[in-house]
């Protein structure tokens, strides 16, 4: 029978209706802020040179700010490349090479969205929009300071030094060769303009407040420390104590926890989930770190993803909430390690690259929702620090240390992070998902939930046994005939052989009697 | 019978007569192994062994390269038969630990006279296939001298149907040691087999069995026992003349080959690389253990290493990497070749459970894994031949997989050997005396093929690093077969030469 709704319920149903839309509302705005597809063209890798890496560190800053970047070198650039971007960025590091594609100088000087260049040769449209004037200079040392950080002695060769510009002046260099200080870089309506850039140097930072502006982002930028290098056959104990000190400091932390696709229900394995379980309860977030990739070559046939939903379904059954997946940054560049492992996540911790080990190498990087710039914990140390609050990078940042492998490393590692002026987020505060074919993960306001059931964090660890049953008896059939059967051999055996002694006492006797009479 | 019959038959007795004159059983099937070798080395499609990843170290270090663009994705599916030659400063340094390094240079070298830029692997299957021509010559020299033309023909066929197998052959168009293996030990057991019949000069023949002793123990690491097995059971070579010339060259020979076997043995430690070190604990001893975890424990390993139990090394996506510090530290740097032999003599049950799983593998010549053509055949990928592989298809097949059936075989052949032993013996003929010793050299060189590939990598691999129990089974076997034929297995030699062949000593 038909009921109508009250006027009472009719509001309750439409204010539960819009609280159920507003997530999707809420995704639609940050959509809307989404920087969108970049395209990277680089003249040359600069291997051997001090700008060797400066293309990797860029790809990870994109990264950082959400961007899909496609890489392409100069070389394989091909006419119109250019009109599936509205954001392009030129880096030359070989100033003294010669073009090497004209189609590309052809459609720079007719692309009408944002640039960005970086490095010498700068293009004629990019010198007439900033109003550059540039003084060449030759081999240096220079300083270069960005807000309260300054890094002195940085090498340089044949940089161009802004004298003048038009537009937002970032960063100061100084260097004996030039009067005054030039900006580090200059941003005047969409086109960008760097000197220099190089990896593992403050000029990343540098170009991170550069890109932010020139990319549009507004979002606030929060800090994260993670601990990478967590096997099940780490020390346990070290990892239990880590939690309960980062905990009593008040310091949220993520885990990157290395997977384990085999023997996942050997006491071995409990004790890791244990433990694991025991960090989420402390204040840790846990994130599926990425299998090593030991061999790009393999008669096996393993499916990654199969292997990959194994391990998060085996965290999630045991009450652990993966939120994420850490993993060298190659891993966003290749269409089976996207396909088969990163799908499954929608938030990503992305290290520098160690070991690179493509299976389908790409050159469109695969952008998450939420992902994070990786900074050793190293770097923060080597720039001079004038200020006392270190001000967040502008994208979210993780401070990444490899776990520890003794006490000691672990009291000066703890001590140092509570020293630091950084102030470190829950990583479980933001929003992530972790889908697989039997769970949904998420997180939402610091609450964990597995299928839509809240996850109760205890911490408590459970006492795991050795005893395990490694390998079971294979089933026998026809015990009773075989015991049976056995029985009966026995007897005929006896039997023959007390036959056997009787005749051979009777032959002796027969053989003495006939021969020795 | 007509006139004409007459002649007919005198014309197939002359014919008969003139083969026996120019083509002895020997040449026959060193001739047949060569065609048919030839035929599938040399003659497109041209089969080969596709690298499983162990070419990288004993091609840098003879100064070769990859130099095929898209040779990552051959490694295990197809055969790649040409290699750059370094043509500046190889930093990955000249080593010559093993024999198969000086066939590589020799090849480099003839190579150069044609191409100085790329090495063509075929010139290495020529040269391999000329020495095993001569060794095939020699095996069956050694079983059919003095035999009737019939018998001996009969074995010549058997030889070119076992020893032209491209199962074995397949090898020489590859930088596996394999074929050095092959060769030498063809040599090393016809040596022995020729001095036992007094066919050829002693000395030569004293001269080949200790060159292809050294080559084969120098071959692989793997093959350290190999020289100590030879020169113990190797202690009556020294007895056969009284000269005390060739008793001080069998003596030395013996002692050098003792010394290669040590020396081989020492380079162990080092060459016992990760990869077999990590399947000797994984594939082996918590395979069978019914408790990793103590078992770990008794090496001082943590226990938590357990999860890694019956893990393979080449597993694309594994928790850590296998080469990594952390397991260089707290795994490989706990136990050594010996531990684990100390390990399996405390537990003797999963060593008997090792070996029947050894069993399993040790009549494999051909290792499934690998492809045997080029890439530009169009072949699938792993796709292996099967031009003259009926014999290491029927032993695949047919053999009982048990560690129980070898232990019968080797009683059977020592059993058969033995009466003509003891005849010797007692008419204290040393030279009659060489037979059953060398048997069983042959039969503890592959028994410490099966045990070496236990202790060295648990059961993984087994096909390939069997393959001197299989090479060894296969030469006791086919002498036992072809003493059959002669019907002298328990009999002493009787020498017939009214009714041999016509070739002369």
């Amino acid at each position: 029978m038909y009921k109508p709704i009250k006027p009472i319920s009719t509001k309750i149903a439409l204010l539960f209706m819009m609280f159920l839309l507003l997530p999707s509302f809420y995704v639609e705005a940050q959509e809307k802020t989404e920087p969108g597809a970049v395209l990277l063209v680089y003249d040359s890798l600069a291997v051997g040179t001090d700008n060797e890496g400066n293309i990797e560190a860029l790809q990870r800053l994109l990264a950082g700010f959400g961007v899909t970047v496609t890489l392409l070198a100069r070389d394989g650039y091909r006419a119109g490349d250019m009109q599936h971007f509205n954001k392009v960025i030129g880096l030359v590091n070989a100033s003294d090479m010669a073009d090497s594609s004209q189609a590309y100088t052809d459609d720079l000087s007719h692309f009408a969205g944002d640039y960005l260049h970086i490095g010498g040769n700068v293009p004629a449209m990019v010198s007439t929009k900033l109003h550059l004037n540039l003084i060449q200079g030759g081999q240096d040392s220079v300083k270069l300071t960005v807000r309260s950080f300054t890094e002195s002695s940085i090498r340089v060769q044949d940089t161009a030094y802004i004298e003048q510009s038009e537009g937002k002046a970032y960063g100061e260099i100084t260097s004996g060769s030039i009067a005054v200080a030039s900006p580090y870089g200059v941003i005047h309506e969409g086109i960008a303009y760097i000197p220099f850039f190089r990896s593992k140097h403050l000029s990343e930072w540098a170009m991170s407040d550069v890109l932010r502006d020139w990319l549009g982002i507004t979002a606030e930028s929060q800090s994260y420390v993670a601990f990478k290098d967590i096997y099940p056959f780490s020390d346990l104990e070290l990892l239990v104590k880590l939690a309960d000190r980062l905990y009593d400091a008040g310091i949220p932390f993520i885990a990157s926890v290395s997977p384990v696709f085999d023997n996942t229900d050997y006491p071995a394995m409990k004790r890791y989930l244990e433990t694991l379980k025991y960090v989420q309860a402390r204040n840790g977030t846990i994130l599926v770190n990425a299998p090593a990739v030991a061999s790009t070559i393999s008669e096996l046939d393993r499916d990654l993803k199969k292997q990959m939903e194994l391990f998060i379904d085996t965290l999630a059954d045991y009450g652990i909430a993966p939120l994420g997946i850490g993993a060298e940054m190659y891993w966003s560049y290749d269409q089976l390690y996207v396909d088969h492992a990163m799908t499954l996540f929608d938030s990503a911790l992305l290290f520098p690259n160690e070991k690179v080990m493509h299976k389908a190498r790409t050159n469109t990087s695969y952008a998450f929702p939420s992902s994070l710039y990786s900074v050793q914990p190293d770097e923060w140390a080597n720039y001079e620090d004038k200020g006392k609050v270190i001000e967040p990078l502008p994208m979210d940042t993780v401070i990444t240390i490899p776990f520890f492998t003794n006490e000691e490393e672990l009291g000066r590692g703890v001590q140092a992070l509570m020293n630091s002026w950084l102030i470190f987020a829950d990583y479980k505060a933001r929003e992530h998902k972790v889908q697989t074919a039997n769970h949904v993960i998420t997180s939402r306001s610091g609450m964990l939930q597995v299928n839509g059931e809240s996850l109760s964090l205890i911490s408590e660890r459970t006492s795991i046994s050795s005893e395990y049953v490694y390998a079971p008896e294979a089933e026998q059939s026809f015990v009773k005939w075989f015991a049976v059967q056995n029985k009966l051999f026995i007897g005929i055996i006896l039997i023959a052989i007390s036959a056997f002694t009787v005749f051979f006492f009777l032959g002796s006797r027969m053989y003495k009697r006939k021969y020795y009479k | 019978m007509s006139v004409i019959d007459t002649q007919n038959l005198s014309t197939i007795n002359r014919r008969w007569a003139a083969l026996q004159r120019w083509f002895s059983p020997a040449v026959l099937a060193s001739l047949g192994v060569l065609i048919i070798t030839s035929l599938a080395l040399f003659v497109s499609p041209y089969i080969g062994m596709a690298d499983n990843g162990d070419y990288f170290r004993i091609l840098y270090s003879n100064g070769l390269y990859f130099n095929a663009p898209d040779y990552d994705s051959q490694y295990l599916g197809h055969f790649v038969k040409n290699y750059g030659i370094f043509q500046y400063y190889n930093e990955n340094g000249a080593t010559l630990s093993s024999s198969q390094s000086l066939f590589i240079r020799l090849s480099i070298w003839i190579n150069q006279w044609f191409n100085s830029n790329q090495f063509d692997i075929r010139i290495q299957a020529a040269l391999f296939t000329l020495l095993y021509t001569g060794a095939i010559f020699l095996l069956t020299e050694s079983l059919t001298w003095k035999l009737k033309a019939k018998q001996g023909y009969m074995i010549a066929g058997i030889t070119i149907f076992i020893f032209g197998d491209t199962a074995y052959t397949a090898f020489f168009n590859s930088f596996f040691s394999e074929s050095i293996v092959l060769i030498s030990m063809i040599y090393l057991f016809a040596s022995v087999l020729l001095l036992y019949r007094h066919r050829f000069n002693d000395y030569v023949l004293m001269g080949i069995f200790l060159i292809s002793g050294l080559l084969l123990t120098t071959s692989k690491q793997q093959n350290a026992p190999a020289g100590i097995v030879i020169a113990v059971t190797g202690i009556l070579l020294i007895f056969v003349r009284k000269q005390k010339s060739f008793r001080v060259f069998a003596a030395s020979s013996l002692v050098c080959l003792f010394a290669a076997g040590i020396a081989t043995y020492a380079f162990i430690p080092q060459q016992f690389v990760n990869i077999n070190k990590y399947h000797a604990m994984t594939r082996g001893v918590l395979l069978q253990s019914e408790d990793p975890e103590a078992a770990l424990k008794s090496f001082g390993i943590d226990q938590q290493f357990a999860v890694l139990g019956k893990s393979i090394y080449y597993e694309p996506y594994t928790t850590i990497d296998v080469d990594s510090d952390l397991l260089q530290k707290q795994f490989y740097s706990k136990y050594g070749f010996g531990q684990i032999v100390a390990y399996y003599a405390a537990h003797p049950d999963q060593a008997g459970k090792m070996l029947d799983l050894a069993a399993k593998n040790a009549f494999t010549i051909r290792p499934e894994a690998m492809g045997n053509y080029e890439k530009s055949e169009g072949k699938a990928f792993g796709a292996q031949t099967s031009f003259f592989t009926a014999y290491s298809d029927i032993k695949k097949m047919l053999a009982p997989k048990t560690f129980g059936f070898i232990v019968i075989w080797t009683i059977i052949i020592i059993g058969l050997y033995l009466p003509s032993f003891i005849n010797a013996w007692r008419d204290k003929d040393r030279r009659r005396m060489l037979r059953l010793p060398h048997m069983v050299s042959m039969i503890a060189m592959g028994f410490s093929g099966i045990l070496v590939s236990i202790i060295g990598a648990g059961d993984a691999d087994l096909s390939k690093h069997e393959f001197l129990f299989t090479l060894a089974f296969d030469i006791v076997t086919f002498a036992t077969a072809a003493d059959a034929i002669q019907g002298n297995l328990w009999r002493s030699e009787k020498r017939q030469p009214s009714v041999t062949l016509s070739h002369s000593a």
